[in-house]
Order: C-alpha cells, then sequence, then structure tokens
C-alpha cells in the first residue's frame, strides 16, 4: 500500500484550517448567551437513617464561579464532595452551570430544615428554597450502602483507560484520615473528556477536595504507554460498619474507527507520531464512548472511636498532634488584655479540632477564640492556631492554668491527651491596690454568661461638670451652612480672581497690539510725508520728518516717550555705523546748524531709512 | 373706693401673686442645675436616673460632648457598653480631639476585648483625624490658597508664590482625601445589644453565621424590612435587629422620655 505524505501533509493542513475556521466562525458569531444565572438546590434524599447520609447538590446556572455560605444547623455536619462545571454551546447559544455537592452528615435522629441561605454568583445574590428532611434511627450496621451513584453504566475500554486508587488500609476508625492516591489511567493517543472530578462510591466515605490541576505523568504498564493523572487527597470514613471503598470517574473517549484499527495492527504505525488525532479525521471516524471508570472496590472495616476511657473534652479529632500554648504579653496591668496562642500541630482531621477550653472560674475572663488553619501541603497535615483573648480579674493571679488537648490516635489505638504547664505571667499594679467594685452597680438585664459579666472599673470615671456647648445635631461639615456658604464664597473669589487675570492679560496683549498698529500707521503716513518732501526739495521737511520717524519708532522699540530720545540715546544703543544715528545727527545739525540737503543725499536717506526701519520690523 | 371694690382687687392681687408663684416654679430649669442633679445620682450609683437626667438634658437643650460623655459614662456604669460607646462616639464626633471621651472610649473597649483590627500605614495615617477634622484642613487650605491669588492680583508677591501655592494644593488634595476615606467612619454605626447574632437572612428564624460583640464598629450597608445588613471592620457581614444596630452620626437623634435610645 503506497500513501502519498505530500499529499497527505496537504489534506491534513487543508483539514487544520477547514476545522479552526468552522470552529471559530461559531464562536465568533454573535451567539446568544445565557446571561441570566439561576439557582436549584436539592437533597438526595428526604428520609435516611442516621447513621447514613445524604447528598446535597446546589447548581448555579449561568455562572462558573459561586460563592456559597451554607448555614449552622444544629446536630448536621456538611462535608464538601467537590464541584463540577459543564459549558455547552448548542444552536450558538452559551451556558454554564457549576455544581457544588455536599454531603449531609447528622449527628442526631429528627426532623431537619436547611433553612434557605444566600448564593452570590457573579452580581447576582440568589437565595435557595428551604430544604426539609428526616434522619430516622440507625439501622444495622453493616447494611449495604446506597451506591449513592447515579452514573451511567456504560462499557468500559477495558485496556484503554482504568482507575486505581491506593494508601488503604483495612481497618480504620471514624474520622481517621486516609491519604490515598487515585489514578487515572488513559491510553496514549486517546483522546479523553472528564467533565468531573473522581467521586467516592456510596457514603461511608467522604474526600478531601481534588486539585483541578492534577499532577499528569506517563508511564508504561503491560508494555503500553499510559497518560496518567495523579490526585493525591485524604479520605475519611463518616460511619461504622464495613464497607468497599472504590472511587468512580466519569469520561467521554473518542474512540478511532476502522482505519485506525486497520493502523493499528501495523508494527510501523505504532509510533507516537502516527498517534495523532489529526490521522483520525484524515483515515476515519471518531467514535465517542461515555465510560464510567470505577476502581477496584478494597473492603475496609470503620471501627468506632472507643467510648472507654474517652477524655471530657474529646471533640473528635483523630489523628497525632502536638499542642503548645503562648501568651503575650506575659507582664501586664490589671486588666490589660492578653493574647493567648494555643498551637495544634500534627496530621489528622482538623477540622473536628477545636479550640483547647480554658478553664472556668473567677480569675480569668475569656472571649471567643478565632482559629486558622496553616496547612503544610495538605488539608490534614499542618497547624491549626488558636487566638484568645484573656483579661486576669484578680491581681493574685500568678499564671495562666494548664490547657488540656485530647484525641484519638488511631495508630495507638487509645485516646491521647496533651496538658501543657502553667505559664508564669506577672500581673503589674500600678497603685498596689485590688480593684474595687463599682458602688451600687446594677445587676446586668441582657446576659448570664461568664463573658457578659461586668469587670470592675481600675480607674473613677471623670465626670464633666459642665454643659459645654449644644447643638441641633451630629452632621458634617459639608451638610452645614457656615461651610457651604465659605466654600461658595472662596470659589467666587477665586473666579473673579482668574476672570480679572485674564482680562488684565488680554487688555495688555490688545495694547502693545494698537501700539503697533499705531506705529505701522504712522510710519506709513511718514513714509508719503518723506516722498512729498523729497519731491518738493524742502530738506528741512524732509529731516524733521525723519527724525520724528526714528523717535516714533526707536521709541516703540525701547518702551520710551519718543520725545525723550536723543542723539546720545542713539550712539548709546545703536551700533556705531547705523545710518539712523547719521541720519538723526544731520536731522540735528540741520536744525540747529541750517544745514542744506541735496536731493540726491535726500533720496539717498530716505532709502537708508526704509531700509533700516524696515529690518527692524 | 368700696369696699367691694376693695375685696376685689384684693382678690385679683392675690390671685396674681399665686399664679406668678406657679408660673415661676414651672420655669424649666438651668441645664447646669439639670446637670448637677444628673451628676449626683451617677455619684450615688444611681445610673438609671442619671441616664435618664442627661437624656433630658440632651433632649431640651441639644447635643453636647460633655453630657454625651456623662452618658457614656452612665452607661457604662450600668452595663450597657454597647450604648456607652455610642455616646462616646457620638462625642467625639462633636469634639474630636477631647481626650477625655478618647481615654474613656479606649478603656471601654480594652475591658470589653474590643480591639482594633490592624491598619496599615495610609489607614493609620488618615485616622489620625476624624472626617470633620480633614474638610477643616481642607477648608483653611482653601481659605488660603484663595487670598493668596486675591491679594497677588493687587500687590505681586512673586516671591515663592508658586511654590506656596503648589503647597496649598497639596493640602487641599490630601486633606480631601482623607475626609473621603474617613466618610465610611462618620457614618458607622455600633452594636449595643449583647449576644447579636449575625444572620444569614433579613428574618428571625434565619441560621447564623456568627456573632457579633456589643461595642463593635459597624457599617451599615442596606436594610430590610427590621433589620440592617452591616460588615464590621474585619469585613464579616450579616443581617441583624434593627433594635441591636445604632447609627453614630445620625441626622437627627431623639432623646426624650419614652423614646427608644438613639
Amino acid at each position: 500500500m503506497y500513501y502519498n505524505f505530500k499529499t497527505l501533509l496537504q489534506q491534513r493542513t487543508a483539514f487544520i484550517v477547514l476545522f479552526f475556521g468552522i470552529i471559530m466562525g461559531y464562536l465568533l458569531t454573535p451567539a446568544v448567551a445565557e446571561n441570566s444565572v439561576s439557582l436549584s438546590a436539592t437533597l438526595s434524599k428526604t428520609a435516611f437513617p442516621v447513621n447514613s447520609t445524604a447528598s446535597l447538590n446546589i447548581t448555579v446556572n449561568g455562572a462558573q464561579s459561586v460563592d456559597i455560605r451554607l448555614p449552622e444547623v444544629k446536630n448536621l455536619v456538611f462535608h464538601s464532595r467537590g464541584q463540577s462545571s459543564r459549558m455547552q454551546i448548542i444552536n450558538g447559544s452559551y451556558s454554564s452551570s457549576v455544581t457544588y455537592s455536599y454531603l449531609i452528615e447528622p449527628q442526631k435522629e429528627g426532623n431537619y430544615t436547611i433553612p434557605a441561605f444566600e448564593v452570590k454568583a457573579q452580581d447576582a445574590t440568589l437565595t435557595t428554597e428551604p430544604l426539609s428532611f428526616e434522619v430516622t434511627a440507625a439501622k444495622a450496621a453493616g447494611t449495604p450502602p446506597d451506591s449513592g451513584s447515579d452514573q451511567p453504566q456504560a462499557t468500559a475500554a477495558k485496556d484503554l483507560v482504568f482507575l486505581t486508587v491506593s494508601g488503604l488500609k483495612d481497618t480504620v476508625y471514624i474520622g481517621e484520615i486516609i491519604p490515598v492516591e487515585i489514578k487515572a489511567y488513559f491510553r496514549r493517543g486517546i483522546r479523553v473528556e472528564i467533565k468531573q472530578l473522581p467521586q467516592i462510591i456510596g457514603d461511608s466515605f467522604v474526600l478531601s477536595p481534588l486539585s483541578n490541576e492534577p499532577e499528569q505523568t506517563v508511564e508504561s504498564f503491560k508494555g503500553k504507554n499510559y497518560s496518567v493523572i495523579t490526585w493525591n487527597s485524604a479520605a475519611s470514613p463518616i460511619k461504622e460498619g464495613t464497607f468497599d471503598f472504590a472511587v468512580n470517574l466519569d469520561a467521554t473517549l473518542h474512540l478511532p474507527q476502522q482505519n485506525r484499527t486497520r493502523l493499528w495492527n501495523q508494527p510501523f504505525f505504532d509510533d507516537d507520531f502516527f498517534n495523532d488525532d489529526i490521522f483520525d479525521g484524515l483515515l476515519g471516524g471518531l467514535k465517542k464512548e461515555r465510560v464510567n471508570l470505577k476502581s477496584k472496590g478494597r473492603s475496609i472495616a470503620i471501627l468506632p472511636i472507643p467510648q472507654q476511657g474517652r477524655p471530657q473534652d474529646f471533640s473528635g479529632a483523630v489523628g497525632s498532634f502536638d499542642f503548645k500554648i503562648k501568651a503575650d504579653p506575659k507582664e501586664f496591668n490589671l486588666g490589660d488584655p492578653v493574647g493567648l496562642t494555643m498551637t495544634i500541630s500534627g496530621k489528622g482531621n482538623f477540622d473536628r479540632v477545636s479550640a483547647p477550653l480554658f478553664p472556668e472560674g473567677d480569675e480569668w475572663k475569656t472571649y471567643s477564640p478565632t482559629a486558622e488553619f496553616e496547612s503544610s501541603g495538605s488539608s490534614y497535615e499542618g497547624k491549626k492556631i488558636f487566638e484568645q483573648a484573656i483579661v486576669a480579674k484578680k491581681s493574685a493571679v500568678s499564671a495562666i492554668p494548664s490547657l488540656q488537648f485530647s484525641y484519638f490516635d488511631p495508630d495507638k489505638k487509645s485516646f491521647i491527651t496533651k496538658t501543657t504547664s502553667p505559664l508564669p505571667i506577672t500581673i503589674k499594679d500600678e497603685n498596689g491596690l485590688q480593684p474595687q467594685q463599682q458602688k451600687g452597680t446594677m445587676p446586668l438585664q441582657h446576659s448570664s454568661t461568664q463573658a457578659s459579666q461586668q469587670l470592675p472599673t481600675s480607674q473613677p470615671v471623670q465626670m464633666r461638670l459642665e454643659t459645654g456647648t449644644f447643638t441641633k445635631k451630629i452632621a458634617p461639615y459639608y451638610q452645614r451652612l457656615w461651610f457651604i456658604f465659605t466654600i461658595i464664597l472662596c470659589t467666587c473669589v477665586l473666579l473673579g480672581v482668574v476672570l480679572i487675570s485674564l482680562r488684565r492679560h488680554f487688555r495688555t496683549k490688545n495694547e502693545i497690539q494698537l501700539k503697533k498698529d499705531r506705529l505701522h500707521k504712522m510710519l506709513r503716513s511718514k513714509s508719503s510725508a518723506l516722498k512729498q518732501a523729497i519731491d518738493k526739495g524742502n530738506d528741512k521737511e524732509f529731516l524733521q520728518q525723519c527724525r520724528e520717524i526714528i523717535q516714533e519708532k526707536l521709541a516703540y522699540d525701547w518702551q520710551m516717550e519718543p520725545s525723550a530720545i536723543s542723539h546720545i540715546d542713539l550712539q548709546n544703543r545703536l551700533p556705531a555705523d547705523s545710518p539712523l544715528i547719521q541720519i538723526f545727527s544731520t536731522a540735528e545739525a540741520h536744525v540747529y546748524g541750517g544745514l542744506r540737503l541735496s536731493p540726491e543725499k535726500m533720496a539717498t536717506y530716505y532709502n537708508q531709512l526704509r531700509e533700516e526701519l524696515g529690518e527692524k520690523g | 373706693m368700696t369696699r367691694l371694690t376693695r375685696t376685689f382687687l384684693l382678690i385679683l392681687t392675690l390671685f396674681a401673686i399665686v399664679g406668678g408663684t406657679a408660673a415661676l416654679c414651672a420655669e424649666r430649669h438651668t441645664p447646669t442645675q439639670m446637670l448637677q442633679s444628673a451628676n449626683a445620682a451617677y455619684a450615688a450609683g444611681k445610673y438609671e436616673e442619671a441616664i435618664d437626667s442627661y437624656r433630658n438634658i440632651l433632649a431640651e437643650h441639644g447635643l453636647s460632648p460633655e453630657i454625651l460623655h456623662n452618658l457614656g459614662n452612665s452607661y457604662a456604669g450600668n452595663g450597657q457598653y454597647g450604648l456607652a460607646i455610642l455616646q462616646y462616639l457620638r462625642g467625639l464626633r462633636l469634639a474630636p480631639g477631647d481626650n477625655d471621651i478618647q481615654a474613656d472610649l479606649e478603656l471601654i473597649r480594652k475591658k470589653n476585648g474590643l480591639f482594633h483590627q490592624e491598619k496599615s500605614l495610609a489607614q493609620q495615617f488618615f485616622h489620625l483625624y476624624d472626617m470633620n477634622q480633614w474638610l477643616l484642613w481642607a477648608l483653611i487650605s482653601y481659605i488660603l490658597f484663595t487670598a493668596l491669588l486675591a491679594i497677588n492680583l493687587y500687590f505681586p508677591l512673586r516671591r515663592g508664590l508658586y511654590t506656596i501655592c503648589l503647597l496649598l494644593v497639596a493640602l487641599i488634595s490630601i486633606s480631601s482625601l482623607g475626609a473621603y476615606r474617613q466618610h465610611n467612619y462618620w457614618f458607622g454605626g455600633v452594636i449595643v445589644l449583647p449576644e447579636t447574632r449575625l444572620l444569614l437572612s433579613p428574618f428571625s428564624t434565619s441560621s447564623s453565621v456568627g456573632s457579633i460583640e456589643e461595642g463593635s464598629l459597624v457599617f451599615s450597608e442596606k436594610q430590610h424590612g427590621d433589620y440592617f445588613y452591616i460588615r464590621d471592620e474585619s469585613g464579616r457581614s450579616g443581617w441583624v435587629p434593627t433594635s441591636s444596630y445604632r447609627q453614630i452620626g445620625a441626622s437627627s437623634l431623639t432623646f426624650g422620655q419614652g423614646s427608644a435610645e438613639q
């Protein structure tokens, strides 16, 4: 069989151009986008036993990112199971939706209602409907769980794709963190679409949120190359019994048709170069097959946390932890708050780690602690830091009492209680006196909790003995008449200043222009007078006019009075060889000495004058 | 004059005397007298009586930082720390530089674990003054700027005028920016009831997302029915009943008898 590779290449290029052209045209065509955002929240079950779970799915259409704040409901614990997104273009219409899944774990039987809560999607805030359900008595342990999965069961291409899970144990405790590695293998060259992250089958385990950017590698398995996607996560059992642990993943495979198969059988073509999707389009069609990958189930026995020996302060923490505290400052005045930092570090289910209880007593006042988790790479490893403000009520207090933190260690199969040593502190009392209770303190009207008890004052309150100046209301200055009036006044003054400045500027400009025009007019008239004088041979008139012209012109240039310009000024300010000096001197000599001028001389002077004054503008 | 007429005049005079005395007795006490009486009640530990007295002064004569300070102290003595902080903050609105009010406010905040959020350098700078003080700076700079230009028109001040004007313009800009940044704080409010829950939705059966301390400084963004949507200094937000929230700088405050504390 002979293949014309040049033709193939040309066809490939043509196909690529055509393919992308169609796609771009489709996308660039004004598409009717689904702008409206809608919300739906659904429960998978309306009744289930207390040792089971139900799923809460919140779907937002028309948005890709949302902000959900689930309400607090007593005796219900919500576990996030991740999210899935979907985008589609149908007949030019683009729509997108995102679904957030939560597993609801009840703590007690009863009727529950998840109240309406807000979901923020893009610029819209939507509210769900209340969801009611019933939690019934526990069923016997080991009851086969609901599949929890309504994934379509399609034919799986066994050699092309498969799913594995590693890191499991045969026996675990409720709440224990099990680091798992989920790997999805895809035969190299097969085009795959994955629309959803892997999910646990059943409701006995919860998985910590998986990354949307998992690790991608290439591995060889049974002599074939596979693209491998790896998610590292942590699973945690939530109900006791023996259950299968398995993970599933929905995917769509684009399998090649006959030509591909024919090619596949030729060893020459079993090369990565020919594993290009383009050849599928060129040499044959693609068949879409939706598959539900499922890992091999592994039976795991989930044991309950023992009741015997359970410490009173145990809150459900399972793992291996360390507990430290510090206080800042260690020297302070009576009544000053102290920042108590409690750090619990290690591995385990940090979401069940709560702040150690500060022992109750009449020596300390405590406030609600804040919590912050710092991960060291995973959701089950790191440290949880609790900051709590405490205030000493008595100056005799010399130490922050011991604090305890209890947890269950699944490896040691026992409860561990970590206790801190009392932390010495120093209370500085300025007056050396015990604080006094305020006289006649009225009993509190609103609360009976420890946090609301009134503290004794440490210093007398200064009362004002004068009434001061009364005012009608608390208003910002910009709402007060005097402020507004002052602003308006200053603005008017400013405008006035600007207008006056502009007027002056234009007037000066006009004056300069007027002067210039006047000068030009004068020069023109004097020029014609000079000509007439030359024609008449009137040297007296001629020289008189010359003198006046020179005085007027230089007065304009030098910003002087014309009559103030004398021969000396010309000699000082003009070049020595300037004809104007000679003409001016001749004119003065004629006035005082009766000098005569010939018509030729007059004509020469006329031309020189014109040249000089013409150059000077 | 007949006997009857004399009798009639006598009776009339008696009425005038009695009526005048009654009128004199009914005359309102001066603010100073009312203040003394209120302070005496406070000193005797009768905080509720002192609160009523101070509120009467405010209702009759208007607001003053001194009376608001004393009212705050009375609320503090009565264990109502939220209302105490509210009055202190109102007093500071009227007299931003009043160190006594500032000191008592810090004391009560410290006692109740109400710590200020850490502020950036810019925030610390703009918090040096409140909005009114920044506006005053801007106004003074504007007046000087205008006056300089006006004087320069007839008495040219060439030397340094340009630099001074630039400085004044910079001062106006910074002060205006400061006033703008402090605008939110001016119209903030205080949570005045203990154990106030932050609700997800504006109705009583809504679930909560946490609690907010009495005396916390919050900012109201919107209102729905009997609920305000507020945000605290750390950014937490939620709905609180209107009864729990009081605005600091309201355009009208009523302190009269029978009115809910505002």
